[in-house]
């Protein structure tokens, strides 16, 4: 595969360049006929350049609302708060010029479902040159060019011939890597991945989660993953935000998480996903009892305390502030942290 | 153990798609066979086929010895209640007009069981899968997709099935929802001891649930073997590959696995590939695989494979091996 991408910044893998998109105190409420709905509460996050950040969470935790919030893509009924701050330029109140600039060039999204992002009626060539002539200002040869070497980036072979193909010529996981294409075409700073692989077969996937590794670590971008998939963000991600009823409930390094996850939601949907059984033992799997809770406004309490094994008085009086868990390294927002104190996570999932 | 169904050269065309192509499987008494494939590889019109929901090419559909897929849609019908199906969906497989107790009384309705005997078996089946008695009078719209897929499969279970066919009943759910209604299933299944097929791409829900796998490639068998072996020493390369391109959910260990990334996609099912028809994404693959169809050849020590390169022992080449363990460097690509 050859390299194209014009000016190469030596960012390593693991987000140690600089922060790119700075978000604080976020914040989503939506006014429908039935009342409001606060589907982001207060979220704050960084994510730097080379660094792949993974939002995790169930239906219905606000993080594809987040993803649409950070450059103003919510519909009218929405009211975005806080702060989101792209290399510094603020995206909060950006007027919608500014907004349309920014999107496309510096922040690039894909999707889930390439078919209904993609145009049925235009080649894949004329859709990526697009990008390219809007955003970058490429004449229609240049861009032709340009597009071919951006479907090779992303692993697609004979990439002259598959730029003169319509979409539904393409494989689910063909027209993924196009998306992809045209979201790193302009050499956006932060790329927002929503589900990018949850309509594909896991071989399929394996091939998309390794273009993510490979652009995060040669273009330097800012990758912001959001997925339900515990696998794949053990697989990518190099830091982790679990959310829950729309707020951060735990933050941190991706070994460290996994391993010591301190928030009872985190422990909970790791001990969901369904393991090896061993012959003659009625292992079960963990279960959450209950549902999600809709928030109509910002509530002073833990919005999981009603789901939550441990949960007491204070955690249904006084919101946890996201802060370092004992015994970890990463942050947890929870009154009463799991696994501290030689209980092991990982011994509470087994025994519950 | 006992046979409850049994599939013979199974054959399904719909015009010119080869969707299933001679395939033969067993589900013995109080069995989970899980039926593992990837979108395309024809898994679900087996499903259909067994319950006869579809009229197979050729072939037969054995349940309890009788030969249900050539009997007439009349003689069919005392032998429907010995088989049921839970869909992926629930949203879509429950008629938002009728309540849950019409919807899960419905099959008793149509035996001919008068409504005050319904009405208990109602009651009694949804206590079995964990609902209150008064869901009965509620509406799909007014349920969680857990309590939706609950009621499916206490649809499913109304009328004491022999044989329980399960398309991807957890596939639409969240994490957290998709385990309490896998610890349902397991504990339904133990309790009552109906055989099952499990269709699923979820490798981690078979290996949660099935007693047996059967790994579908294109319309074929590729591999069948006991959970155990298939999950510790996988036999066809396109098993192994499945298995290692499957992400786990541990960072440590996800990071230093062999996987393998096939190259390419699905063939098309219009034209499927000569020879094995993973000759096309296979790592390993000889000339012979290009021309000759493999056989499903049972091994020494139990279950059959699909493979050339797989000896009369059962030992063959591991495409993990030719992978290398390092994230972002891959074996090839499309």
């Amino acid at each position: 595969m050859t390299i194209t991408t014009t000016d190469l910044d030596p960012w390593q893998p693991g987000g140690t360049g600089m922060p790119l998109l700075q978000v604080r105190d976020l914040g989503v409420s939506f006014r429908t006929e039935d009342g409001s709905v606060q589907a982001v509460d207060r979220v704050s996050f960084e994510a730097r350049a080379g660094e792949l950040l993974a939002v995790v969470g169930e239906s219905g935790c606000g993080k594809s609302v987040m993803a649409l919030a950070l450059s103003g893509l919510l519909p009218g009924n929405a009211t975005v708060t806080g702060s989101v701050e792209l290399a510094g330029q603020q995206l909060v109140g950006a007027s919608r010029g500014d907004l349309r600039r920014v999107r496309g060039s510096r922040i690039a999204y894909i999707f889930q479902e390439p078919m209904t992002s993609l145009n049925p009626v235009f080649t894949v060539g004329r859709q990526v040159a697009e990008v390219l002539r809007i955003h970058v200002g490429m004449d229609r040869r240049r861009a032709m060019d340009r597009a071919a070497e951006l479907l090779d980036l992303v692993g697609i072979a004979n990439p002259r011939e598959r730029l003169k193909q319509y979409p539904h010529q393409l494989s689910g996981g063909l027209r993924q890597r196009v998306m992809i294409a045209m979201a790193v075409a302009a050499d956006p700073e932060v790329l927002v991945a929503d589900e990018p692989t949850t309509a594909l077969d896991v071989t399929v996937q394996a091939g998309i989660l390794d273009v993510l590794r490979d652009l995060r670590d040669r273009i330097g971008a800012a990758v912001v993953l959001i997925t339900h998939d515990l696998g794949v963000v053990a697989d990518i991600a190099d830091r982790v935000l679990v959310m829950y009823a729309g707020r951060v409930v735990e933050r941190g390094e991706i070994n460290e998480l996994f391993a010591r996850p301190r928030h009872h939601y985190t422990v909970g949907l790791l001990g969901a996903v369904p393991t090896a059984r061993i012959d003659g033992d009625e292992q079960r799997l963990r279960e959450i009892p209950g549902l999600v809770p809709v928030l109509e406004e910002p509530e002073p309490r833990c919005t999981f305390a009603d789901r939550c094994p441990a949960a007491d008085g204070i955690c249904r009086t006084e919101q946890p502030p996201l802060a370092i868990a004992p015994e970890s390294a990463h942050e947890a927002a929870c009154w009463h942290p799991a696994g501290v104190g030689g209980a092991d996570s990982a011994a509470e999932a087994v025994s519950s | 153990m006992s046979t409850v169904c049994e599939v013979v050269d199974l054959v399904k065309h719909f015009g010119p798609v080869h969707a299933v192509d001679g395939l033969s499987l067993r589900v013995g008494q109080g069995e989970v066979v899980a039926l593992v494939g990837e979108s395309g590889s024809g898994k679900s019109t087996v499903g259909r086929l067994v319950v006869r929901l579809l009229d197979p090419t050729s072939g037969t559909v054995l349940l309890d010895g009788v030969d249900v897929s050539s009997l007439s849609r009349r003689a069919l019908r005392p032998h429907r209640h010995a088989v049921s199906i839970v869909f992926q969906d629930p949203a879509s497989s429950l008629d938002p007009r009728m309540s849950v107790r019409d919807i899960v009384g419905e099959p008793l309705r149509l035996h001919g069981v008068r409504r005050a005997d319904r009405a208990a078996e109602v009651r009694r089946v949804l206590e079995q899968v964990g609902m209150r008695p008064g869901v009965a009078e509620r509406y799909p719209h007014e349920l969680s997709g857990g309590q939706r897929q609950r009621v499916s499969i206490a649809r499913a279970l109304v009328s004491k099935p022999r044989l329980l066919v399960a398309d991807e009943p957890t596939s639409a759910l969240d994490v957290s929802v998709q385990a309490s209604v896998l610890n349902l299933l397991a504990d339904l299944q133990r309790d009552l001891g109906f055989a099952c097929l499990f269709i699923t791409h979820d490798l981690a829900a078979v290996e949660y649930l099935a007693d047996r796998v059967v790994v579908m490639y294109l319309g074929k068998v590729a591999e069948v073997g006991s959970r155990k072996q298939i999950f510790t020493t996988p036999r066809h390369p396109y098993t192994q590959a499945l298995l290692s391109a499957a992400p786990v959910p541990d960072p440590e260990a996800q990071r230093h696995r062999n996987r393998v990334v096939l190259s390419g996609e699905l063939p098309s099912q219009l034209d499927p590939p000569s020879g094995c028809r993973f000759h096309t994404r296979c790592p390993l693959a000889e000339d012979r695989c290009r021309t000759e169809v493999p056989a499903l050849r049972e091994m020494p020590g139990g279950g059959s494979v699909a493979c050339h390169l797989v000896d009369d022992r059962g030992a063959g080449p591991d495409v993990r091996d030719t992978a290398d363990s390092a994230p972002g460097t891959e074996t090839s690509r499309s």
